[in-house]
């Protein structure tokens, strides 16, 4: 039999070729390496001495020795050029604030600011690829695709320079095609604070988390609204009353950033109480725990401004602005206030309170979660019933509640397995069961069962016993029969 | 002919067509990935210019971040990487030491450089984990805890740090890395400033083999002067530069390296945290990540950036890389293994199409292709299969084309963070770069084929890489700055 061999002339053609393709190539690379670090060397001296011939240093500009004849000279100098020397000191503008404005005047002087403005608008002079070869970055100019890049650098000049009057610019720029440009040209209007940019901030919250035709993250506009003076709170107010949760709940951490940190203004924030107290009232009893928990703490923030409340409130007040004090003390210390004192906030009129509360029995460990329990049985309202079973789901304290099952009757945590059943929640238990320790414990269960019966199991067995029960009487929810099953 | 016999030559000439197509499709996708990135780095670089981690950082909504440290015998290196981690730049974060039942004075370390005292703290594990046994809080730096357990294994250490974390986002780190002060805020910052929902976000390992640090800061860079170490330089450049970086912008990633990668909360608590079905449990939990997202119908985000950075110490001997090389590819067998409903398909994405199939056949069989081509070649042409000219061009192209690729990844460096200062270590970097593929590739691929050899055996062992320590000088404990920075208490 004669075995066809291939013959692999071509082959070994196509291999020389690439061969030399591949080492011309490598070279190239490693040339291109090399040439890349000689250059960047000497254009970093180029730029610094340029620099220094036109006194464009920190320390000159501050000095005031900046003089007209520079300023002649740079004004015949190309704009990009003129950035480039520029570059170095706005990005340091963050850390010296008193180039601002130095730089700002010179911008202007130069035409920069100007330019910057077109260029946000997407206004590009015409370039040539003869003339984009000769300038710095002229590849950006010339590529229309690349020229985000400029764009977003320009958003941020105006931005870093504080100029007030391009804020209608930088508010275009938010509908930019380039997510780069719109989030730069939102931390420039965060910088700006204008005013009257604000409610377009707030516009763009709804397109964000509903039209998804926004490239910005609610929590970059969130940030940028934080930044907005306390005076402006009253125009969040759509925000506060958007149909989205989350919406409701970013304009509400917004408000609380602004009377956490803006003590400056802080009481241009409480000339608004009135109408506040009245929207975070809404918002306190809102059907999202989240936004409830935020609500209550900004209630508590500006009751503690009020001269009248304080942090732990005597009994007998019950007042808002005391509640509110109190849910902040529960919010941030809750082991500094005793048990004893806790109980009382879980009825509460207010439901964020009342979550507060929940949490701060949490916060106590073994012992207030025993407390917990006992509230939880002995309590008629339902509602609380209800909070108590999420934050119990929450805080990840059901299997260990499952675990703790004794063969008493008497015994607290087959008592609260026993509600759990009667009120139909037992998926949030079978949902403990069925996570990883969940079945790493029925698993050791099983085990036990097979080799004796200790009084563990028998508890589970009573309460297997009872949801059988529970199952005959009727459908409770979806709780018992998800469990059986 | 006739010795051979038909059948012979017949699987001879089909292993030389895998072996090319193996080495046309291998290096047909690095030569993309590695064009992919060019642009997408220097895209990036220029981006820098603008970013907003000053933003970030003096935001009061900015979320909190937990670090969890899993550590087990890190006598050598965990005050350093401890002091790194509390010296991050960002608004609110928290360092969980977790002490996986060390034997050396690992606890004993941290206790007096931080001043721990113990504390007792409530322990619901959502996750399933070995008990802990003591909790110790630091007088000097509030928040930072450390949790002392028994032996559990990487995964279970990682899933023990989950467990305590409180905030939304962790951030995994090796305890034998050292973090950059801005790592934190750059892995945040696509989490926080992109419309989608982003679940992971990576950032890359460097070596700091050959740099000095004091205080978990490297104070000096450069490179290291053994020639081992200095392989592994430029290979870390290429793997995380160019295949990383591409793999990120097709949207295939299913790497990203625990040593730094900063994870959802609420999402590993959804997919059961970290899997010790694998000895790469970072690269697992990425793909169930994947997964879960896929079949939930979500567009969750995974992001990978290349400046974030840590630096860790590479293996300095050729046992202890063996060592990790071995586990690599063991690991890398099982994920495939694990998530082999993923490929091919479309539900998948550009995972379960393209991927996880690349990694399949040029990563896992690929190996094993490349390491019997090294006999097969020499053998088809002593038996008159292929010529001496095709035989010397081919092995010549294959050395080459892996300098071509591992000097782009230099080049890659010098367009974009120019992290060594000498033009020397440039020359140095591209000379090892063409030569990296004589001898340490072939070492490399020795220790791989032990890895498929340690699967295909069922072996499950993760093999500790001990490390020299050289690199980091422990200095004086002065954590004042770094516990004020640190700002809010414990555990987020």
């Amino acid at each position: 039999m004669v075995i066809p061999i291939p013959s692999f002339s071509f082959l070994t053609n196509l291999a020389r070729s690439t061969l030399a393709v591949v080492a011309g190539g490598t070279l190239l690379l490693a040339a291109g390496a090399m040439v890349r670090r000689w250059h960047s060397d000497r254009f970093d001296l180029r730029v610094k001495k340029l620099c220094g011939d036109y006194g464009l240093t920190p320390a000159g500009l501050l000095q005031g020795k900046y003089s007209p004849q520079h300023l002649a000279g740079l004004r015949v100098l190309p704009l990009s050029t003129l950035e480039l020397l520029l570059e170095p000191l706005l990005l340091r503008c963050s850390s010296a604030p008193p180039l601002v404005s130095v730089l700002r005047g010179l911008s202007l002087e130069l035409g920069l600011i100007d330019a910057w403005q077109r260029r946000v608008l997407g206004q590009f002079p015409s370039t040539t690829l003869r003339q984009a070869l000769t300038m710095p970055d002229g590849l950006l100019y010339f590529l229309p695709r690349l020229r985000f890049l400029l764009r977003a650098r320009s958003a941020r000049n105006l931005g870093l320079l504080r100029h007030q009057a391009s804020w209608p610019v930088l508010a275009r720029a938010l509908d930019d095609a380039h997510p780069d440009v719109q989030q730069v040209a939102l931390r420039s209007l965060a910088a700006l604070c204008v005013p009257e940019s604000l409610p377009v901030l707030v516009a763009q919250m709804d397109k964000a988390v509903s039209a998804r035709r926004s490239g910005l993250s609610l929590h970059s506009l969130k940030a940028a609204l934080a930044t907005f003076p306390p005076s402006q709170a009253l125009q969040l107010l759509p925000a506060l009353r958007h149909p989205d949760p989350r919406v409701r709940g970013a304009a509400a951490e917004v408000l609380r950033e602004m009377a956490k940190h803006q003590t400056v203004g802080f009481s241009a924030l409480l000339q608004y109480r009135a109408v506040l107290d009245r929207e975070l009232a809404a918002l306190a009893s809102d059907a999202d725990p989240g936004v409830r928990l935020i609500a209550g703490e900004v209630i508590a923030l500006l009751a503690s401004a009020s001269p009248s409340s304080g942090m732990t409130p005597a009994p007998e007040e019950n007042s808002t602005g005391a509640r509110a004090g109190a849910l902040q003390a529960l919010l941030e210390r809750p082991k500094l206030l005793r048990l004893a004192e806790i109980q009382r906030f879980l009825s509460d009129p207010q439901p964020s309170v009342r979550q507060a509360a929940v949490r701060a029995y949490l916060a106590h460990g073994p012992r207030g979660i025993s407390r917990l329990y006992e509230v939880f049985l002995k309590t008629v309202d339902k509602s609380l019933r209800d909070l108590i079973i999420e934050e119990l789901d929450q805080a990840g304290v059901l299997l260990s509640l499952l675990q703790n099952l004794g063969d008493s009757p008497s015994n607290l945590e087959t008592q609260v397995v026993r509600q759990f059943v009667s009120m139909g929640a037992t998926h949030r238990l079978k949902a403990a069961l069925t996570n990883q320790s969940g079945r790493r414990f029925l698993e050791g269960l099983l085990e036990n069962l097979e080799d004796h019966c200790p009084p563990r199991i028998d508890a589970w067995l009573g309460l297997c016993a009872a949801l059988s029960a529970a199952k005959r009487r009727g459908p409770a929810g979806h709780g018992p029969s998800s469990l059986a099953a | 002919m006739d010795i051979w016999g038909p059948y012979c030559v017949h699987a001879l000439v089909f292993f030389n067509l895998l072996i090319l197509s193996y080495f046309v499709f291998g290096n047909g996708v690095y030569t993309a990935l590695m064009v992919i990135s060019l642009r997408a780095i220097w895209l990036h670089s220029r981006r820098l210019a603008y970013q907003g981690s000053a933003e970030l950082r003096g935001s009061s909504l900015t979320p909190a971040v937990t670090i969890v440290i899993p550590a087990w015998n890190e006598e050598r290196i965990i005050v350093e990487t401890v002091r790194s981690a509390l010296a991050v730049d960002y608004p609110r974060f928290s360092v969980i030491v977790v002490d996986d039942g060390s034997t050396d004075s690992t606890l004993k370390r941290l206790a007096t450089a931080f001043r721990l005292t113990p504390t007792e703290l409530e322990y619901h594990p959502v996750l399933s984990t070995s008990p802990p046994h003591s909790f110790y809080v630091s007088l000097q730096a509030p928040n930072l805890l450390v949790v002392s357990k028994q032996r559990g294994g990487k995964p279970d250490a990682l899933n023990t740090g989950i467990n305590l974390c409180r905030s939304p986002y962790f951030c995994c780190l090796d305890a034998d890395c050292i973090l950059e002060r801005e790592a934190l805020l750059r892995l945040m910052d696509p989490v926080l400033s992109s419309a989608r929902e982003i679940i992971v976000s990576g950032g890359i390992v460097r070596i700091i083999n050959g740099c000095i640090g004091s205080n978990g800061e490297i104070v000096k860079l450069g490179l290291p002067r053994n020639s081992l170490e200095r392989f592994q330089v430029v290979e870390y450049l290429r793997s995380f530069l160019t295949g990383r970086n591409g793999w990120s912008l097709l949207g295939g990633t299913v790497i990203v390296s625990g040593a730094l990668a900063l994870f959802q909360h609420r999402a590993v608590m959804e997919v059961g945290g970290f899997s010790a079905d694998t000895v790469t449990e970072d690269m697992d939990l990425v793909i169930t990540l994947r997964r879960w997202a896929a079949d939930r119908g979500s567009d969750a985000g995974f992001s990978f950036t290349s400046d974030p950075v840590c630096w860790t110490e590479c293996p300095a001997t050729v046992a202890m890389l063996n060592r990790q090389r071995r586990r690599w590819q063991l690991g890398l067998c099982q994920c495939l293994r694990k998530h082999r409903g993923m490929l091919f398909r479309r539900r998948y994405g550009v995972v379960g199409l393209f991927s996880l199939p690349f990694h399949l056949y040029v990563e896992a069989l690929g190996t094993v292709v490349e390491f019997l081509g090294y006999l097969l070649i020499p053998l088809s042409f002593f038996g008159g299969l292929i010529s001496a000219a095709f035989m010397i061009l081919f092995i010549l192209l294959g050395l080459a084309y892996g300098g071509f690729l591992s000097v782009g990844a230099v080049l890659l460096e010098e367009m974009t963070y120019r992290r060594y200062p000498r033009l020397r270590d440039v020359l140095v970097l591209l000379a090892y770069a063409m030569l990296e593929n004589v001898g340490y590739r072939q070492l490399i691929l020795f220790f791989r084929v032990q890895g498929i050899l340690k699967f295909l055996l069922g072996s499950h062992r993760w093999e500790k890489v001990t490390h020299e320590g050289q690199s980091l000088s422990t200095g004086p404990t002065d954590l004042a700055p770094a516990a004020a920075a640190g700002g809010t208490g414990k555990a987020g």
